[in-house]
């Protein structure tokens, strides 16, 4: 672009040089003309001449007089001639010595033809001066504008110049750029791969992190096994300790029962003992005495051999305590068990119980159903008549299509069978009817088939028989045809043969019979008419005449016998068609039969698929089973409840006021009487007279509301918290799409507070309340109103919000406000180089 | 990836007894909860859509009735999976009456080989036996828009009603019936009042299901 934007001022010089040729040429028009007269006076010996034009120049206007024979060539020649072109070698000396040329050449012939006088060499010598100032002064224009043009020339060297150092200095930039680029390149390359090492470094460290985690968690995994492991040890070693607990005290306890039972053995020993010792005193006191001696040795011998005896029972006892101890010890064992086995026993004994008391109940269902069976089975004459006779009216395939009987209401011992029977009775008279109606229905399609069949067999009869009527006819035709033929051939035979009589009569000349048989017998041979010229053709010819009658008549009897055959066959004919058509008419008529059998079949059809789509089962085949807890069940059930309740409440009301009006009637005092009306009476009195039902009811129907109250107000808390969340996600959406923090005052206004401040507290807050007419007043407060460097709020009032201007858009005036506080603040915490505001930095 | 796997899930066809069980159960559930939604007997705001057939269905949210249509359905299942169920009717009564306004009834047909029931034997090969997944919720959506549509012309339920879902099975069952049942009238329409019309139908390789709705006509209407 540049290229082009400084190369132009190179190409231009011909072209320059041209203007500036033609600018010279047509500057010197007129010098150029009158100096180019005398050399186109010299060529016009050869071109000829013209006569001079009326806006010649005044040179050659004055030359003519003087010279007499002036001529003035072509302009055009002229100008080719004179053109600058021609000498762009020599731009500087060329053209003063083309314009002399011609002068000093044309002088000569001029000089030539006439001898100078005084006057003409004066003439051409200012003419000369003239010319040589003339070509002077376009000397010094082509000078100057030589000058100009080298002016020119050397501008552009100067600003090819520049242009040339501008491009180096641009590739030089382009170079140090490119230089940068590398150099930031490299270094991106650098930090790169520093940021690759960094995150191969961080993924390394990442997998060792993890490995340790790993190895922690397995630890973990390791340490908890070992320390359930642990648990479960423990929990066994209890248990052993338990267990072993529970022995040593069962040691502990046969132990304390062994002492025990020594203690008192040895209590018992030692009452023995002192009774012994006490014993031996009284004997020592009273061996004094002898008398005494003998009675107590024999007390002492008795009390020894008790004691002795004793001592055997209390050997015989510890053997038997310690047989009894492990006897008890199984004992104890047994007991268990025993325990064990009698709740099995119990268990059990519930069991039977119960299942003699199913088996009973199945017994009792087996048998009603038994009972059931047999009552319905059971043959009854009324039952098998009202059977046979709904079988009959069903049966009857003329009669109308039977009514299903309604189902009694509720359904009895008695009143069933009878529905059953009818029941039964229709099924079998249908299914009989049924039966009745599809053979019907087959042997009619049967039937109606062979007729079809037999009339098609009938109708091709019809068709043969047609078409031997029609070729009897044809041939019946061409008989008549042959036989007009031949009776024009005896017509024509018979006037010949008068002919001939008449003529054998008039002349009985052969020539002439000749000459008639030759006019009869055009068509016959030659040798015919040689024979007819001889007079044995007379008899030839009365011998093919009779010839010809005999045949004539033959035919006329053939002809006869074929007109007899065809009214025969015609006859016959028309008999098979008659009894065809019979056929075909009483076939139809059983196709309509057939046909209106099918139609009431049809509808009978129709007719039980409707009962079937409406809901008609069979229902010895088929159950219809619901399920016990269904809506309309239970709706049922509650309703009957809520009317059982209701009916009881009102019972005991009724019986409430019947008691009020009787005590009423024996109180008989008005006093007593106006007592419970007084309305406000008090609560034990009106307690008294409300019945427990009606409280009862009354209560459910509190417990019901309140349990509906309780679903209301948990409702009403779920609808609070979803439009709590609701609305804090909305105003937050409000947030972050406008910048604006919204509040909802309680009087109606709309408080904005702007996201965009240097500090929370002083944030810009905007209160919008709406008044009447689509009128609202604006508050602003905070940081912007303050300060106007933050946002110039007048000039946006101004410019959105004016009375009667233009826009008066609040949203718009929000945005511009918006923006500005963006700046603002964006602006101050770049230039403080601040930290921004925890708001700013949730933005 | 996708494409192939659509093309697998469009061009798959449940020839086992369970599969077809699975269809014809499903399409129960749908079928009635929308008889229920679009005839008003539970509140609109006891549904919540859900994208079925390619349809948007509605299925309730209602604890109660979810449980009654979960119990009932599994029954119901066990007897289709036995051969044992031969229609499913949805009836619609009067909760002051007791009178029946609707039955909606769907006959099942065994069509299929698997089937033991003698009346199956002679019933012809089944027509769409081949029949792909697709083609089969294909007439099952049409079902249910039929279901939708037909509000237009069953009368308007201004009273309050209630509905039972009961099912026909044949009468000697191969396993006693359970505590939970019990048997029942047939909840028929009174007599003269009655019209019907019949839906479409949709059948798998196994099972044919066919469709009719009766109502009892307005007193208007007679």
């Amino acid at each position: 672009m540049s290229d082009n934007k400084f190369m132009p001022t190179r190409q231009p010089r011909p072209s320059y040089l041209s203007q500036q040729g033609g600018s010279a040429s047509s500057s010197s028009a007129g010098p150029s003309t009158s100096r180019l007269a005398a050399p186109s006076a010299a060529g016009a010996s050869r071109f000829g001449f013209r006569a001079p034009s009326a806006g010649a120049p005044p040179s050659s206007s004055s030359a003519a007089p003087a010279g007499g024979v002036t001529a003035t060539p072509l302009g055009k020649r002229t100008v080719s001639n004179t053109s600058l072109p021609d000498h762009a070698n020599g731009v500087g000396s060329a053209p003063p010595s083309s314009a002399k040329r011609p002068l000093t050449s044309t002088s000569t012939p001029l000089r030539s033809s006439r001898p100078p006088s005084p006057s003409s060499t004066q003439q051409l010598s200012t003419i000369k001066s003239q010319y040589e100032s003339r070509l002077l002064l376009s000397q010094q224009s082509y000078d100057g504008l030589e000058d100009a043009y080298r002016k020119l020339a050397t501008e552009v060297e100067r600003l090819k110049s520049e242009r040339r150092e501008l491009a180096e200095e641009w590739a030089r930039v382009k170079e140090e750029r490119a230089a940068e680029q590398r150099e930031w390149q490299q270094e991106r390359e650098k930090l790169r791969s520093q940021v690759n090492q960094e995150r191969a470094a961080r993924s390394e460290a990442e997998e060792e992190l993890q490995g340790a985690a790993e190895d922690a968690a397995r630890q973990r995994q390791d340490s908890q096994a070992e320390l359930n492991e642990l648990r479960v040890r423990l929990g066994r070693a209890e248990a052993e300790k338990a267990e072993l607990q529970g022995r040593t005290q069962m040691d502990e306890d046969r132990r304390r029962r062994d002492a025990e039972r020594l203690s008192q053995e040895m209590s018992t020993n030692q009452e023995l003992e002192a009774k012994v010792a006490e014993l031996e005193s009284k004997v020592a006191s009273s061996s004094a005495s002898p008398s005494k001696d003998a009675a107590v040795e024999r007390e002492l011998h008795r009390i020894l051999a008790h004691s002795r005896q004793l001592e055997g029972q209390v050997a015989t006892l510890n053997a038997t305590t310690t047989s009894l101890r492990k006897q008890a010890e199984g004992n104890a064992v047994l007991k268990e068990e025993n325990l064990l086995l009698r709740n099995k026993v119990d268990s059990l004994t519930t069991l039977q119980s119960r299942v003699v008391e199913l088996e009973e109940h199945q017994e009792r269902r087996q048998a009603e159903e038994k009972a059931w069976d047999e009552f319905l089975a059971q043959p009854n004459a009324f039952s098998s008549k009202l059977e046979a006779d709904a079988a009959m009216s069903a049966g009857d395939v003329d009669g109308d299509l039977p009514t299903l009987p309604l189902a009694p209401q509720p359904i009895q011992r008695a009143s069933l069978p009878a529905y059953l029977c009818n029941l039964r009775g229709l099924v079998s008279g249908l299914l009989t009817r049924s039966q009745i109606l599809s053979s019907k229905i087959t042997s009619a399609r049967q039937r109606q088939e062979s007729l079809e069949s037999e009339l098609e067999g009938k109708e091709e009869e019809v068709r043969q028989c047609k078409r031997q009527e029609a070729e009897a006819n044809d041939k019946v035709v061409e008989l008549q045809r042959v036989k007009a033929q031949w009776e024009e051939e005896n017509r024509r035979y018979r006037g010949l043969l008068k002919s001939y009589e008449e003529q054998e009569k008039r002349d009985g000349e052969a020539s002439k019979a000749e000459a008639a048989a030759a006019s009869i017998k055009r068509d016959e041979d030659q040798e015919m008419e040689d024979a007819q010229a001889t007079p044995a053709a007379s008899a030839a010819h009365l011998e093919r005449i009779s010839l010809l009658e005999s045949e004539l008549e033959h035919k006329r009897s053939e002809i006869s016998s074929l007109a007899q055959q065809h009214e025969e066959a015609t006859h016959q004919l028309k008999s098979s068609h008659l009894a065809a058509q019979q056929e075909v008419e009483s076939l139809r008529s059983d196709l309509l039969v057939l046909q209106r059998e099918n139609e009431r079949l049809d509808t009978a059809l129709g007719k039980a698929e409707e009962r079937i789509g409406l809901g008609h089962f069979d229902q010895e085949k088929y159950r219809c089973l619901v399920l016990k807890q269904n809506p309309v069940d239970v709706d049922r059930d509650l309703r009957t409840k809520t009317m059982n309740r209701i009916k009881g409440e009102n019972e005991e009301l009724v019986k409430r006021v019947e008691d009020l009006s009787r005590q009423l009637a024996e109180a008989g005092s008005s006093a007593a009487a106006t007592a419970p009306v007084d309305g406000n009476g008090d609560a034990a009195a009106a307690a008294g007279l409300v019945p427990a039902a009606t409280v009862s009811n009354l209560r459910t129907e509190i417990a019901s509301l309140t349990s509906q109250l309780a679903l209301k107000d948990k409702t009403l808390l779920r609808l609070k918290q979803v439009y709590t969340s609701k609305a804090s996600e909305f105003r937050s959406a409000i947030q972050s799409l406008f910048g604006f923090k919204v509040r909802f005052l309680e009087n109606g206004a709309v408080r904005l507070n702007s996201t965009f401040a240097r500090s929370t507290s002083r944030a810009t807050s905007l209160v919008f309340a709406s008044e009447e007419g689509g009128v609202g007043r604006m508050k602003l407060t905070g940081e912007a109103a303050k300060d106007l460097s933050l946002a110039n709020v007048p000039h946006l009032r101004e410019y959105w919000l004016a009375e009667g201007g233009m826009r008066q858009s609040v949203p718009c005036f929000l945005a511009a406000l918006q923006l500005e506080l963006y700046e603002s603040t964006t602006q101050a915490v770049r230039g403080a180089w601040a930290v921004p505001d925890a708001d700013e930095e949730e933005e | 990836m996708a494409t192939a796997q659509a093309t697998a899930t469009s061009s798959k066809t449940h020839l086992t007894l369970r599969g077809s069980t699975a269809i014809v159960s499903d399409f129960f559930n749908f079928s009635v909860q929308s008889i229920l939604y679009q005839r008003g007997i539970y509140p609109a705001e006891d549904f919540r859509p859900v994208k079925k057939y390619g349809l948007q269905m509605l299925i309730t949210t209602d604890d109660g009735l979810e449980t009654y249509i979960g119990d009932c359905l599994k029954q119901v299942e066990r007897w289709i999976e036995a051969g044992e169920l031969t229609r499913l009717v949805v009836a619609i009564v009067e909760k002051e009456s007791g009178e029946t306004r609707e039955r909606w009834q769907f006959d099942l047909e065994v069509t299929g080989k698997e089937s033991e029931q003698p009346a199956s034997s002679s019933a012809p090969p089944a027509p769409g036996s081949k029949k792909t997944d697709a083609q089969v919720k294909a007439e099952i959506a049409a079902i249910i828009k039929q279901i939708t549509a037909s509000c237009t012309f069953l009368p308007v339920i201004e009273e309050e009603c209630a509905f039972q879902i009961l099912a026909y099975t044949n009468s000697q069952l191969s396993e006693p019936v359970p505590l939970e049942w019990q048997d029942s009238d047939a909840r028929l329409i009174a007599e003269g009042q009655a019209e019907q019309v019949k839906l479409r139908s949709f059948s798998t390789a196994i099972h044919k299901v066919d469709a009719v709705v009766a109502y009892r006509r307005g007193e208007e209407d007679e």
